[in-house]
C-alpha cells in the first residue's frame, strides 16, 4: 500500500500545480478579455467620447477578471487529469493514467500496475509539471494588457467636457494637416465639465506659465464661437485681420501673425503650413489681385498693408490695417471703439509675449510652441492643446456672463 | 499481525504476475531469435506475425514470390513446436480440399464407413498460399474457419486445434485471374503484413544463409506452457479508459464522416475502418505493452501496431488510388490528428 500512497501524493501535488496553472491561465484569458473592453472605454475616452471611466470602474473590471479566472481553479481535478499529465510530462507510457483508475481496487494485476507507476515515479519532478508555456494566446493577452496600461498612464485630453465630445463629430478641418480638431458650430454653448469629474490641470500651469483669469471689464467682443452666424460675418467684415474664421479652426483660437512688411519680419510663419491652414481671409484686400493658383504665397509675402504691430495688440489695425493677417491676437480688441480695460487674457498675453524670443510666431499656439521648447508636438497633442484654448474662452466667456 | 497475514498471499499473486510476464517476454524473445534465425532481414514481420499470435489473430502477408513467405511460416512452426500446413490456392480448390470431407473408409477388421477426413486447416500453423487465387466460395469457407475455428462437414462441427494460426499471403503485383479478397474478408485477419524487397545487406546474408552447404534451420524455442501463456496473458492487460477512447478515435478517424477525420481522410477514403480494427489495436497493444515490460497499454503501443492492422480495413476511394494515395498515409494523418486533438 505504500506504493499506492506515494502514487496518491504525487497525483495530489500534481493535481495542486495544475490547479494552479489553470488559475493562471484562466486570470490571463480573463483579464485579456476584460482588457480589452477596457482598451475600448480608454481610446473613447482618449478620442473624447465618454466620461471619465478610471477608478472604480476599471479597479471594478480588474476584481472581475481576478475572480473569473479563479473560478476553473475551484474546481476539482480528477486524478485522471493529472495522472495524464504526468504521464505525457515523463513519457511513462499511461502508467499513471491507469493506476489512477485501479488504485485501491484489490487484485495482483491492479497492484502491479500501481507498483510501476510508483517506481517510475521516484523519478518524477512534480515542479516540472506542467510545462509552462507562453503561445500566442498568452503573448496577444498580454499585449492587450500592456496597451491598457499605456493608456492608462497617457494623459487624457485637458477637457473632455459634453459639449466638446459633440464637436469631435464635425467635419475635421484644418490645423496642420494631419489634425482634425473640433469646431463648435454657431451658438454652440460649451459646457462646463461634469461634476465629479477629474480635474483637469490647465496647460498654462503645466508649461509654468502664468494662468488666466475672468475678464474683468466690458466692451470686449464676444467669442465668436458664441455667435450666430449672421453676426459672425459681420464680425468678419468688421475686423478681417481677427478671429480665427478658417474652417477647421476653433474660433477664438490664434492664429501666428504673418511677418509683416511694415512692421519689420517677425520671424517665419508656421512652417510647412498649408494654404488652407493660414487662416488668410476671403476677403482680398483693396487693389489687391491674389492670384489664385497661389493662395499660399500670401504666406510668404503679405501683399497690403500688414500694420498690425510687432506686438500683436492690433490697436487700429481695424483702420490702418486691411491685409489678410492670420488671427492677430489683438483681434478681440480690434473692434472696439473705446479702449477697454485689459483682460486678464491680455495681460498673461503681454507676459508671454515679453519672453517669446525674437521671430517665433505670435499667438496662443505660438506660446504653447514656444513652451515646448520648439519641439514637434504631435497632432493629437496640438488637439488637445487647441480644445484647451477653447475651453478657456468659452469659461471666461461663462464667467462674464454670470 | 492480521495485515502482513493477509497480505503475504497478495505478495505471491503479485510477484507470480511478475513472473509470468518476465516468461511472457523471455519466450517471445526467444522464439522471435529462433525464427530471425532463418528468416534474415525482416525484423518487424516477425515481430508482426507473432504479436498477432499472440493476440489470437491471423495475418495477411502481401509480398513478391520470393521473399520467404513459406520459410516464414515453417520456421514459426519449428520455433513453436506447433504442426503446421501448406495450402495452395487455385481457381480449382474446393471448400472441401481444405476443410476436409466425408468418405467411405475401410476400418482395419475390413468394415467399411463414412468418416470424416482432416483438410489442412487441422493443423496449428495453416500456410494459405495465393488466397487471392482462390474461388469466393473457397475463400469463404476458409475465412469462416479462421473466424469461428471450427469447420462444419455434413452437419457435424469439427473444432481446430489451438492455437490456429492462419498466414495467407497474396502477390500485389500479379492480379490477372485472381479473386480479390472481399473487404468483409479481410476484415477478418488481425495484422497486413508487408514484406518489401530487402536492402542490399539483407540480400547478401540472406545469400549467404541460404546458398551454404548446411541450409540454417530454426529449433523448437517454445514449450507448450509458453504458448498458453503467449496467448492467455495478454488479455489480462490492463488497458486505461483513455486509452480505450484512444483506440476508438484512432478508428474513427478513418472514416471520412466522422469529425476526428482529417482532410486526408475524408477526400480519399470510401470505408473506414471497422471495429474489429479497434479490437486489433488493443490486443496487439497488449502484447506490445507486455514487451515493453508494462501490464498496462499506453498511447504508443496502439500507434506502433496501427498500421499493419489499420491499412486492410480502409477501403480507398478510385481517384485516391489513380493519386498514389495508400491506406498507410491515411493512417499516419489519423495519427497525428488524434494525437494532436486534445
Amino acid at each position: 500500500m505504500d506504493e499506492a500512497k506515494a502514487v496518491r501524493s504525487l497525483l495530489t501535488r500534481v493535481a495542486r500545480r495544475l490547479r494552479l496553472w489553470r488559475a493562471l491561465r484562466g486570470v490571463l484569458r480573463s483579464a485579456a478579455a476584460i482588457a480589452g473592453v477596457m482598451l475600448a472605454i480608454l481610446l473613447a475616452h482618449h478620442l473624447g467620447f465618454g466620461r471619465d471611466p478610471r477608478g472604480a470602474l476599471l479597479l471594478g473590471l480588474a476584481a472581475l477578471a481576478l475572480v473569473l479566472g479563479l473560478i476553473p481553479a475551484l474546481r476539482p481535478m480528477p486524478p485522471g487529469r493529472a495522472a495524464a499529465a504526468v504521464d505525457a510530462a515523463c513519457a511513462l507510457g499511461e502508467r499513471f493514467t491507469t493506476a489512477a483508475e485501479v488504485i485501491g481496487q484489490p487484485g495482483p494485476r491492479e497492484r502491479l500496475v500501481v507498483r510501476d507507476a510508483a517506481r517510475h515515479g521516484l523519478r518524477v519532478d512534480p515542479q516540472r509539471i506542467p510545462h509552462a508555456r507562453v503561445g500566442r494566446e498568452g503573448w496577444l493577452a498580454a499585449s492587450v494588457v500592456a496597451a491598457v496600461v499605456v493608456l492608462w498612464l497617457l494623459p487624457v485630453a485637458p477637457l473632455a467636457g459634453p459639449g466638446l465630445d459633440r464637436g469631435l463629430g464635425q467635419k475635421p478641418g484644418g490645423v496642420g494637416t494631419e489634425a482634425a480638431p473640433p469646431r463648435l458650430g454657431a451658438g454652440t454653448v460649451v459646457e462646463a465639465p461634469p461634476a465629479g469629474a477629474r480635474p483637469q490641470r490647465g496647460l498654462l500651469e503645466a508649461l509654468g506659465l502664468p494662468p488666466q483669469h475672468p475678464p474683468s471689464g466690458d466692451g470686449r467682443r464676444p467669442h465668436t464661437a458664441s455667435l450666430g452666424g449672421e453676426q459672425r460675418g459681420a464680425e468678419r467684415e468688421r475686423s478681417p485681420g481677427g478671429g480665427s474664421a478658417e474652417p477647421g479652426v476653433p474660433h477664438g483660437i490664434e492664429r501666428p501673425r504673418l511677418p509683416s512688411p511694415v512692421a519689420g519680419p517677425r520671424g517665419p510663419a508656421i512652417p510647412g503650413a498649408p494654404a488652407s491652414a493660414t487662416g488668410s481671409s476671403q476677403i482680398p484686400a483693396p487693389g489687391e489681385s491674389r492670384p489664385p493658383s497661389k493662395p499660399a504665397s500670401r504666406i510668404a509675402a503679405p501683399e497690403g498693408a500688414g500694420t498690425e504691430k510687432p506686438g500683436g495688440a492690433g490697436a487700429g489695425s481695424e483702420t490702418a490695417g486691411t491685409g489678410p493677417t492670420l488671427g492677430g491676437a489683438g483681434a478681440g480688441r480690434g473692434g472696439a471703439d473705446e479702449p477697454s480695460p485689459p483682460s486678464a487674457r491680455d495681460v498673461a498675453k503681454d507676459v508671454r509675449e515679453a519672453g517669446r524670443p525674437p521671430g517665433s510666431p505670435g499667438g496662443d499656439l505660438a506660446d504653447g510652441q514656444a513652451a515646448f521648447g520648439r519641439l514637434p508636438v504631435p497632432s493629437a497633442l496640438r488637439h488637445y492643446i487647441l480644445r484647451y484654448f477653447e475651453q478657456l474662452h468659452s469659461r471666461e466667456r461663462r464667467d462674464k456672463a454670470s | 499481525m492480521t495485515q502482513p497475514e493477509k497480505s503475504a498471499p497478495d505478495d505471491q499473486d503479485l510477484a507470480r504476475l511478475e513472473a509470468r510476464c518476465e516468461r511472457f517476454r523471455q519466450a517471445f524473445n526467444r522464439i522471435r531469435a529462433e525464427i530471425e534465425r532463418t528468416v534474415v532481414g525482416y525484423p518487424d514481420i516477425v515481430e508482426g506475425a507473432l504479436v498477432a499470435l499472440c493476440g489470437g489473430g491471423h495475418v495477411l502477408l502481401e509480398g513478391v514470390p520470393g521473399l520467404g513467405k513459406t520459410l516464414l511460416v515453417k520456421s514459426m512452426a519449428a520455433a513453436l513446436g506447433l504442426s503446421h500446413s501448406r495450402i495452395q490456392c487455385t481457381p480449382d480448390l474446393m471448400p472441401a480440399d481444405i476443410t476436409g470431407t466425408i468418405a467411405l473408409v475401410e476400418e482395419p477388421r475390413g468394415r467399411r464407413d463414412f468418416a470424416f477426413q482432416r483438410g489442412p486447416l487441422f493443423a496449428h500453423l495453416v500456410h494459405v498460399d495465393e488466397i487471392n487465387r482462390a474461388t469466393q466460395k473457397t475463400q469463404a469457407a476458409l475465412l469462416e474457419a479462421m473466424q469461428e475455428r471450427a469447420v462444419t462437414v455434413g452437419g457435424q462441427t469439427y473444432p481446430l486445434a489451438e492455437p490456429f494460426f492462419v498466414l495467407a499471403t497474396q502477390n500485389p503485383i500479379e492480379m490477372e485471374g485472381t479473386f480479390p479478397l472481399p473487404e468483409a474478408e479481410l476484415d477478418r485477419f488481425f495484422f497486413k503484413l508487408r514484406l518489401e524487397f530487402p536492402p542490399l545487406d539483407t540480400l547478401v546474408d540472406i545469400l549467404r544463409l541460404t546458398t551454404g552447404a548446411v541450409a540454417a534451420s530454426s529449433e523448437k524455442a517454445a514449450t507448450p506452457d509458453d504458448l498458453s501463456e503467449l496467448t492467455r496473458l495478454p488479455r489480462e492487460v490492463l488497458v486505461a479508459e483513455d486509452v480505450y477512447r484512444r483506440a476508438a478515435r484512432i478508428v474513427r478517424a478513418t472514416h471520412p464522416e466522422a469529425h476526428e477525420a482529417p482532410e486526408t481522410a475524408r477526400r480519399s477514403v470510401r470505408l473506414g475502418a471497422s471495429p474489429r480494427a479497434a479490437q486489433a489495436l488493443i490486443l496487439g497493444g497488449k502484447v506490445k505493452a507486455l514487451l515493453a515490460g508494462r501490464f498496462n497499454v499506453a498511447y504508443a503501443d496502439l500507434e506502433a501496431v496501427a498500421l499493419p492492422a489499420l491499412r486492410h480495413r480502409i477501403l480507398l476511394t478510385l481517384e485516391a488510388e489513380a493519386d498514389g494515395t495508400d491506406a498507410d498515409s491515411i493512417t499516419r494523418a489519423a495519427l497525428d490528428g488524434v494525437r494532436a486533438a486534445p
